[in-house]
C-alpha cells in the first residue's frame, strides 16, 4: 500500500517512470528502497551498499521534501561518502592519440565516448553534478582544424545523445561565452539545455569557451550593476551572495567536491576558480581516453578513503 | 606552501625548514598558508624559529642573535624578532582562509566605485592580483584538497600534494622541484 503511493506520487509530479533510472526492473527496486524524508516513514531496504540519488520537489501537500532512488554500487564504496558534484578536466587527448600514431580527431571522438559513459555512470550511482571542461578560452589558441573539428564534435554529440539524456533524466546546461561559439552548436545548445530543463536526475554542465578568471569578472560585474541600480546594497555583498552570481548558480551543489584531471597534470587551468577553494584534487596519470570505470571507481575510493578519515566533511 | 589539513598540528621546526630550503634555492616569494590561521597567530613563534635556523645556515655563532651556552650551543633570542633573518622573510607571506574567499570579496567591494561596464579582468586584477601568481603549490597533508587557498591566484599553478610537513626530507622537498621543473604549460594550444 506505501508503495503505491509512492509510485502515485511519482505520477502526480509528472516524473516518468519509464525514464530509464525509473525502469521496470529500477521500479521493483524502488518499491522496496524508496526512501523518503520528512514523511516520518521509510521502507525497509535491500541489505546491499546503495547509493542515493536524492531529488528535492515538493507535492500538493508540500511535505514530501526529497526522494531517494537506489542504485547498486560497485563493491567498496559507501552511498553516504559519495561525492554529490563531481568536474573533470578531460585533459590527455592529443597525446594519447600521438602515442599511437592514431589522428588528433580519433583522440577527441573517443573521448567523447568516454565521457558518456562516465556520464551514465553517474547517473546510475546517484550523483548530482557532472561538470566537464570541454573547452578553455585559451583553447581558441590551437590550430584551426582541431577548433573545428572540436565545435563539429560538440554539436554532433549534443543532438545525438539529447533522447538517450532525456531518457536517463540528465539536464544537461552550457556554461561559458556562449556567444562566440558556432550558431549551429549555439542552437543545439538551447535545443538542449529547453529539452531537459525539467529533467531532475544528474545535472551535466559542459563548460564551453569557459575561464574562470572571467567567470569571477563577470560575476563582479553584475553585482556592481545591481548595487548601481539600487537592487543591492554594499552590506549585502558575501561569499553567498557573490556564488549565486557565478555561471554554476544553476545548480543544486555549485562546488564540485572531487575535481578530477586526466593525464598527469596537476593543474586547474583557469576552470572553477572559485569553486573548487574546498574541492579534492585528484590527478591521474592516464589521459582521458584511457579512463576507464574501474579508474573513475578508483577515484571515488580515493575520495572516500580522503574523507572517511576525516568524518566526510570539512 | 599550503598546510591543508596539518593546521592542527604545525611543526614550526619543519615549517622554517621548507622556508630555509626554498630560500637557498633562490625562491624569491613563498606564500604559507593554513586555513585556521595558526601560523598567523604563531608568528612570533615562527620567526624565532627561523632567526635561529638563519644563525646556523649563516654560521655566526658570535651573532648578537644568539647566546651561546657553555657548550658553544646557540641560542635563539629570547624575543624572537628577525634581523638577522631578514633575508628569510623578505618575499614572505602568511594567509589564512580570511585572505581566500573572504578577502576577495571584500577586494570587490572596492570595485563597485567604478562603471560597471569598465570592470574587466585587469581591473579585477589589479585589485585582487599577487605581484605574481604562485608557479608551485605544495599542499601537505593526507586530504588533497586547497582548503580555500586564494582562489584568483591559482589559475596556472602546478598543485603537487605530501602527506605531510612533519619530518619532511631535504630530498623529498627537492624531488617535488624537480617533478615542477619537468612540467610542460600548453596554456590551451
Amino acid at each position: 500500500m506505501v508503495c503505491l503511493l509512492k509510485f502515485s506520487a511519482f505520477a502526480f509530479q509528472g516524473i516518468n517512470p519509464h525514464a530509464s533510472n525509473l525502469t521496470p526492473s529500477t521500479s521493483s527496486l524502488q518499491a522496496t528502497t524508496i526512501k523518503k524524508d520528512a514523511l516520518g516513514y521509510s521502507l525497509a531496504s535491500k541489505h546491499r551498499s546503495m547509493t542515493g540519488q536524492t531529488k528535492r520537489k515538493s507535492i500538493l501537500s508540500g511535505e514530501l521534501k526529497s526522494v531517494q532512488i537506489q542504485e547498486a554500487l560497485p563493491e567498496g564504496l559507501k552511498p553516504e561518502l559519495m561525492p554529490k558534484h563531481i568536474a573533470i578536466i578531460m585533459d590527455g587527448h592529443r597525446r594519447w592519440a600521438n602515442e599511437r600514431g592514431l589522428t588528433m580527431q580519433l583522440g577527441h571522438t573517443t573521448g567523447g565516448r568516454v565521457i558518456k559513459e562516465r556520464v551514465f555512470l553517474c547517473c546510475k550511482w546517484g550523483i548530482e553534478g557532472l561538470s566537464v571542461f570541454a573547452f578553455s578560452t585559451e583553447n581558441w589558441g590551437r590550430p584551426k582544424d582541431e577548433v573545428d573539428f572540436l565545435m563539429n564534435l560538440f554539436e554532433e554529440e549534443i543532438r545525438t545523445d539529447l533522447e538517450e539524456f532525456t531518457r536517463k533524466n540528465v539536464r544537461i546546461s552550457v556554461i561559458g561565452d556562449k556567444s562566440k561559439l558556432p550558431k549551429s552548436l549555439q542552437e543545439s545548445i538551447a535545443t538542449a539545455e529547453d529539452t531537459t530543463r525539467g529533467n531532475i536526475g544528474l545535472h551535466l554542465m559542459m563548460a564551453l569557451n569557459y575561464s574562470g578568471r572571467y567567470d569571477i569578472m563577470k560575476a563582479s560585474r553584475s553585482i556592481a550593476s545591481k548595487v548601481k541600480d539600487g537592487f543591492l546594497q554594499v552590506e549585502d555583498i558575501n561569499e553567498t551572495l557573490f556564488q549565486n552570481e557565478l555561471e554554476t548558480k544553476c545548480v543544486e551543489f555549485p562546488n564540485p567536491d572531487l575535481l578530477i584531471r586526466t593525464s598527469g597534470e596537476q593543474r586547474i587551468s583557469n576552470f572553477f576558480l572559485w569553486q573548487l577553494a574546498y574541492s579534492e584534487v585528484y590527478f591521474p596519470e592516464k589521459k582521458f581516453p584511457d579512463f576507464e570505470e574501474k579508474d573513475f571507481i578508483e577515484a571515488l575510493s580515493s575520495f572516500q578513503k580522503r574523507n572517511r578519515r576525516y568524518g566526510g566533511n570539512e | 606552501m599550503a598546510f591543508t589539513n596539518e593546521s592542527h598540528n604545525l611543526d614550526l621546526n619543519a615549517v622554517t625548514d621548507l622556508i630555509c630550503w626554498c630560500k637557498q634555492l633562490g625562491i624569491k616569494y613563498i606564500t604559507l598558508y593554513d586555513d585556521l590561521g595558526k601560523l598567523k597567530g604563531n608568528q612570533k613563534d615562527l620567526f624565532r624559529c627561523l632567526d635561529y635556523k638563519a644563525s646556523l645556515l649563516d654560521g655566526n655563532n658570535n651573532h648578537p642573535l644568539t647566546k651561546t651556552n657553555g657548550n658553544g650551543y646557540t641560542r635563539p633570542r629570547a624575543n624572537g624578532t628577525p634581523s638577522e633573518s631578514i633575508n628569510y622573510i623578505k618575499g614572505l607571506t602568511i594567509l589564512s582562509k580570511q585572505e581566500g574567499r573572504q578577502k576577495f570579496v571584500r577586494d570587490i567591494k572596492n570595485l563597485l566605485t567604478v562603471e560597471p561596464d569598465r570592470i574587466d579582468i585587469e581591473l579585477v586584477q589589479k585589485h585582487i592580483g599577487w605581484t605574481s601568481d604562485p608557479e608551485m603549490l605544495v599542499t601537505f597533508g593526507t586530504k588533497q584538497c586547497l582548503f580555500g587557498f586564494p582562489p584568483w591566484q591559482l589559475r596556472l599553478t602546478e598543485i603537487f600534494s605530501l602527506p605531510s610537513h612533519r619530518n619532511i626530507t631535504y630530498k623529498t622537498f627537492i624531488d617535488c622541484l624537480e617533478k615542477y621543473s619537468r612540467t610542460t604549460q600548453r596554456l590551451g594550444a
